[in-house]
């Protein structure tokens, strides 16, 4: 069972999931606290094992051998799985009291109405009105417009009933809601659009609920007696997810969500290899997107057990006899790839060799083989001065991220732009790997200047290793003060991988500022 | 257009054009129509609020409004529309429902002329023969143009062109032009003496029945004188 999916949710997505890993012949264990789990997960499969009213308590290991502890049955050993999964439903909170309304009978939330039967509600029969407020109070999602724009095709087609949708911006920007949008006019539901001043609401006893506005395109004053009135649900992060995170030690965005604001996370992708994150629980998912959320997961998962998303190359390894068991590199590994065990030990099939661990240990005692500083001093000989030149253009280092400052130096030089003389391109898999001793090894090596390219803010691979190259930048520029050299002599810039007139403008910009200031003549 | 009661719209009857073939239904309120209208803003009309009152059956509002007589149908709100909807047509659409005693005074009277004297003007017979002769005259004294006259009721010409009425009112300079081209070709041409209006204002006043007479007359023109091709500027 050693390529056991641990599949932790229940819904569409998971159950979609669920079948997919199970068509490939991948063991899935799906494991939620509730109760029951959807219809749709009735899978007869001898590969598929469910486990209801479960939680996840406790996760050791890595990818291809995570050893994970389940709260049933109590007390029980952890069992080992080769990847996980977490695809937890939607988790929405109804909208009321924004609104100033309460719940009634003819008073409902999107997802309530959505459920119902025909009618949704006693007394509603053809020529009643059904309002639906969509992102009025709060800013709506794609699919509470697509939600709402079904049920009001149902109710106006099926129940003669006249339906309109009240809406901050109505929002169409997703697979087939344009069309969707053209059939629900062409079936004469109405749509009142708000920019300014939001309409108010009286809602009398018998759950009706009297509606007064000015018409934001015609500027004329309008009420409206709605007899169903249906609101709709922010849509928030479970509860759950939150422990989940915790327990996984994975990145969440500023909504709680598993799964950062960080381009190279998409899709499915944590921080962690081997820990996906699908659905609503990596964010506001309509339902339309779903199945190539389904797809996308089963593929990453087939990648990850033939192996084809392993990262080659040194991995960090701890000198455990210079460790003093700090745990600066556990705490700022961002693939969570060091563990405890006496003390910190690299999971080397978890470690991306981003190098933060090695730059920001106190000890000295991590090192990647080929970012170490010998290793790099060895590709820092200065490049010698064209004999044609009439006077000796400044040595310039420049280290750039593989993700970015990389292939932007590439391009450059492929699409012909001139780059300086006598620069030399020390490539490190992430800017968070250059630690100050390397800055320093560039300058004890001859360099006049030194250039650090990093990605973007929010655009690392290792989350925050930009913000460490710059935070070690400004530290040096310090210290060279300090000591008596113009801190100009280093300069840090953000790139992406598509900016090489950047990097070539970049680089002639300083190479000239630095010609100006002279030799800084240091060779040791 | 202002108004002070509010408006129940629970009451509107939102499918009542429904029929129209329009299209009014499919905006997305995105505004290009209003941006594009060389007449947005006067006394408010912008065309994106006659589409929202069709599209919400505010009839009695339409049809009081002044607010469709403004457009000048030029047609760019049609052009820059991203969801094709026909807004020229449904300002037709909105001016047909008015009755006809009540459609703006130029054009009314206009179609009252044009329906009793055949042209917009009122102009009798003899008046438009005698304008025309005039002009002939004044071509004939240019070197180039000796014996130049104008062809009326011709029978059997190859071209027979109707006439818009400010070209015998204001501007006869401009039929100097092209009767001159006729003359330089060698055309074999004539025009009517009789419904020569080439203007057709129930396209204006949304009248289609009223622009059938119009071009009808027109047809008629062309059998009576069995003229091989009608040329119709404007």
């Amino acid at each position: 069972m050693k390529e056991r999916t641990l599949l932790i949710g229940n819904g569409p997505v998971a159950s979609g999931i669920a079948k997919a890993l199970l068509s490939a012949d991948i063991p899935v264990m799906l494991a939620t606290p509730d109760t029951a789990v959807s219809g749709d997960m009735d899978i007869p499969s001898p590969f598929l094992e469910v486990r209801t009213e479960t939680h996840v308590s406790r996760c050791t290991g890595s990818a291809g051998n995570f050893q994970v502890n389940l709260s049933q049955p109590p007390g029980s050993a952890p069992l080992t799985f080769a990847n996980i999964v977490i695809a937890e439903d939607g988790f929405q909170k109804p909208n009321f009291s924004l609104y100033g309304l309460s719940a009634s009978p003819t008073v409902l939330t999107l997802s309530e109405i959505q459920k119902a039967g025909t009618p949704p509600a006693p007394g509603l029969s053809a020529g009643k009105t059904a309002v639906f407020l969509i992102g009025m109070a709060e800013d709506g999602y794609p699919h509470d417009t697509e939600t709402a724009m079904e049920c009001c095709l149902k109710l106006q087609t099926g129940q003669g009933m006249k339906t309109m949708i009240l809406t901050r911006n109505l929002k169409v920007g997703a697979m087939g809601l344009e069309a969707l949008y053209r059939r629900t006019r062409d079936a004469g539901v109405v749509y009142v659009k708000f920019s300014d001043a939001l309409p108010a609401f009286q809602q009398d006893e018998g759950g009706k609920v009297r509606i007064t506005f000015t018409d934001d395109i015609t500027r004329m004053p309008f009420t409206l007696q709605a007899d169903l009135t249906v609101v709709d649900e922010a849509v928030v992060p479970s509860p759950y997810l939150k422990d989940l995170s915790r327990i996984f030690c994975l990145d969440t965005d500023s909504a709680g969500y598993i799964q950062s604001d960080n381009v190279h996370r998409l899709s499915v992708f944590t921080n962690r290899k081997g820990i996906l994150s699908a659905g609503a629980s990596r964010g506001v998912l309509s339902p339309s997107a779903r199945q190539a959320e389904i797809r996308e997961t089963a593929v990453t998962i087939l990648s990850l057990i033939k192996g084809a998303l392993t990262t080659p190359g040194h991995k960090a390894e701890i000198n455990a006899g210079a460790c003093v068991r700090c745990l600066t590199c556990y705490r700022l590994c961002p693939y969570h790839a060091i563990t405890l065990n006496t003390r910190p030990v690299v999971v080397t099939d978890a470690c991306e060799r981003c190098g933060i661990c090695a730059a920001e240990c106190p000890a000295e005692a991590i090192r990647i083989d080929d970012l170490h500083i010998q290793a790099v001093s060895e590709r820092l000989r200065p490049i010698p001065c064209r004999d044609d030149s009439a006077s000796l253009a400044p040595f310039l280092v420049a280290f750039c991220c593989s993700r970015s400052a990389g292939p932007a130096k590439e391009l450059a030089a492929l699409s012909g732009q001139s780059l300086p003389e006598r620069l030399s391109v020390i490539e490190v898999p992430c800017s968070g790997g250059i630690s100050l001793e390397h800055l320093m090894a560039a300058f004890q090596h001859g360099a006049d200047g030194v250039l650090v390219f990093t990605c973007h803010e929010g655009n690392c691979h290792s989350e925050r290793g930009n913000i460490l190259a710059a935070r070690r930048t400004a530290h040096l520029k310090n210290v060279l003060k300090q000591i008596g050299i113009d801190p100009n002599r280093i300069l840090l810039k953000t790139l992406a991988s598509n900016m090489a007139a950047e990097f070539a403008e970049t680089a002639h910009t300083f190479e000239k500022q630095i010609a100006e200031a002279g030799p800084l003549g240091i060779n040791l | 257009m202002t108004t002070t009661e509010p408006i129940s719209m629970s009451d509107l009857n939102h499918g009542l054009f429904k029929n129209w073939p329009f299209d009014q239904d499919h905006c997305l309120t995105c505004a290009l129509c209003s941006s594009s209208c060389p007449v947005s803003g006067i006394d408010g009309f912008d065309p994106r609020k006659i589409i929202r009152m069709v599209s919400l059956g505010m009839q009695n509002e339409l049809v009081e409004s002044r607010w469709p007589w403004i457009c000048t149908m030029c047609g760019k709100c049609e052009h820059v529309c991203p969801m094709g909807i026909h807004i020229p047509d449904l300002m037709r659409g909105i001016r047909s429902l008015r009755d006809r005693d009540k459609v703006p005074g130029i054009l009314h009277k206009g179609l009252e002329a044009a329906l009793k004297t055949g042209n917009n003007l009122g102009l009798p017979t003899e008046d438009f023969v005698f304008i025309l002769e005039d002009v002939a005259d004044e071509i004939a004294q240019e070197p180039g143009f000796e014996g130049f006259t104008v062809p009326i009721d011709k029978e059997g010409a190859n071209i027979l062109t109707t006439i818009h009425n400010k070209l015998v009112n204001t501007h006869t300079e401009d039929l100097k032009h092209w009767w001159k081209i006729f003359y330089a070709a060698g055309e074999d041409w004539t025009v009517p003496s009789e419904n020569w209006e080439g203007t057709n204002w129930g396209l204006f006043t949304g009248d289609d029945p009223i622009m059938k007479v119009m071009a009808g007359r027109i047809a008629e023109n062309m059998a009576r004188l069995k003229a091989g091709n009608l040329m119709w500027p404007e």
